[in-house]
């Protein structure tokens, strides 16, 4: 049972890259001979999604500490808080990353832009946000102080889908 | 204070797979019925690509003509039938490789919305490779893997926030030893009526960069009391057998059980696993 445990357990990667079986050798090939067989593997190591973002917001707070042009303003601490919370309510293995900026009245702003889909979604830091989300062919979805502990709404996520 | 997150937000999963391992290899069986498998999979699994088994010889001499290294078999012994995501790497994906027929769910996102996709493919693959009667499925798997990543200076980082202090599930020596350490076990517990699991449980830390990750490999596999020889007894639980449906809804609890032992609630209600305690 064990050499079947072993050949499911080397072959239920989803990327093995051989599956080696070793037999014993006939007699007339017995020798003292060692033989190391390396076989390289093409892991495929997914990123930290969230660390990603997470470290994204605090570069943004070290960046944007005070305001950049005169008589903008910078992103209060709730903001980045909400950023954050929304960031660990969201499934970033089955949507595609979105690109984190603040803009210049205050907001933490996520951006997904990608074949012909576009999502624009930001935090005040008032516990909410507001996002627009549209799709070639005329298809919109939008909706404004949603709170953050409810999370993104099923088709926002779609349209932010991976696949 | 640095904490461990789900490395994917509100999902820790990076891949679920769902098995079949045959008393026999598959590959003869495999070259007749790979045009039917396409077609039955050509909208959810688009991209194809053929197996071929190569007999590789390793001697001191040549004690085997050139000849012998070609395939051992000309025809295709397995294939890979995938999804894609955007990115190019795959978000799902069936395979059939010598003795095992499995699926890959790499955009995990809950057990009832997966199970019912895994079993569908099961036995919409078997239907068309026709193969139990004569080869018959002798245990079902299941594997989750999970990754946590530390949110911190890795240095700074232990089983602190991560395991539960009193788990069962890994030894005393990694509590608290710091930010490396591996614990790799394997045991049998019952899953239905009096027959085991061998349950493989392989928890690795590791850097991925300068980021401290943290990957939890839960492998569950049941060895069927019988041998499964046709479609009815594996999906509809014919004959007195017990569906793969069933057996797959009990490794997947079993597997909640481990998390549950091992992983301490704040990770535990990230997850979804648990709810958080109302204030």
């Amino acid at each position: 049972m064990s050499g079947t445990n072993y050949s499911f357990y080397n072959a239920l990667n989803a990327f093995p890259p051989a599956i080696v079986h070793f037999a014993p050798a006939p007699p007339s090939l017995a020798s003292d001979f060692v033989y190391l067989l390396k076989v390289s593997a093409a892991q495929l190591v997914e990123p930290d999604f969230a660390k990603d973002l997470l470290d994204r917001l605090r570069e943004l707070r070290r960046l944007y500490a005070t305001p950049a042009l005169p008589g903008s303003k910078v992103p209060n601490n709730k903001a980045y808080e909400d950023a954050k919370a929304f960031i660990l309510s969201l499934p970033l293995n089955r949507i595609l990353q979105p690109t984190i900026q603040v803009a210049s009245d205050g907001e933490v702003n996520f951006e997904w832009s990608h074949g012909t889909a576009r999502i624009d979604l930001g935090f005040y830091g008032d516990g909410t946000f507001s996002f627009f989300g549209m799709k070639e062919g005329g298809f919109e979805i939008a909706e404004d102080s949603v709170p953050v502990a409810k999370g993104a709404p099923p088709r926002l996520l779609d349209l932010a889908s991976s696949t | 204070m640095p904490a461990y997150l789900p490395f994917a937000g509100k999902n820790s999963i990076v891949e679920v797979s769902v098995g079949l391992q045959f008393a026999a290899p598959l590959d003869q069986k495999i070259s007749p019925s790979v045009d039917a498998i396409k077609a039955e999979f050509a909208k959810e699994l688009p991209k194809y690509e053929p197996m071929q088994t190569i007999l590789v010889n390793v001697g001191i001499f040549p004690v085997v003509p050139p000849a012998a290294a070609a395939p051992s078999s000309s025809g295709v012994t397995g294939f890979n039938l995938s999804k894609l995501k955007n990115d190019g790497s795959p978000a799902r994906l069936l395979r059939a490789m010598n003795n095992l027929l499995t699926i890959h769910f790499l955009e995990y996102e809950a057990w009832d919305k997966t199970k019912p996709d895994a079993v569908d493919y099961l036995r919409r693959c078997l239907s068309k490779l026709d193969v139990l009667a004569s080869n018959p499925v002798i245990a079902i798997l299941l594997r989750y893997m999970d990754r946590f990543t530390y949110d911190g200076d890795p240095e700074t980082a232990s089983t602190n926030g991560l395991l539960r202090n009193d788990s069962r599930f890994v030894p005393a020596q990694v509590i608290n030893a710091g930010p490396h350490w591996h614990s790799n076990s394997g045991w049998y517990a019952p899953l239905i009526g009096a027959t085991k699991t061998l349950n493989q449980l392989n928890i690795i830390t590791g850097l991925a960069g300068t980021t401290l990750t943290v990957n939890i490999d839960h492998n569950s596999i049941y060895t069927l009391p019988r041998h499964y020889a046709s479609l009815e007894q594996l999906f509809r639980g014919a004959d007195g057998f017990t569906s793969v449906d069933s057996i797959l809804d009990r490794q997947h609890a079993a597997n909640t059980e481990v998390m549950k032992g091992l992983l301490v609630d704040e990770l535990l209600i990230a997850i979804g696993l648990i709810k958080a305690k109302a204030a």
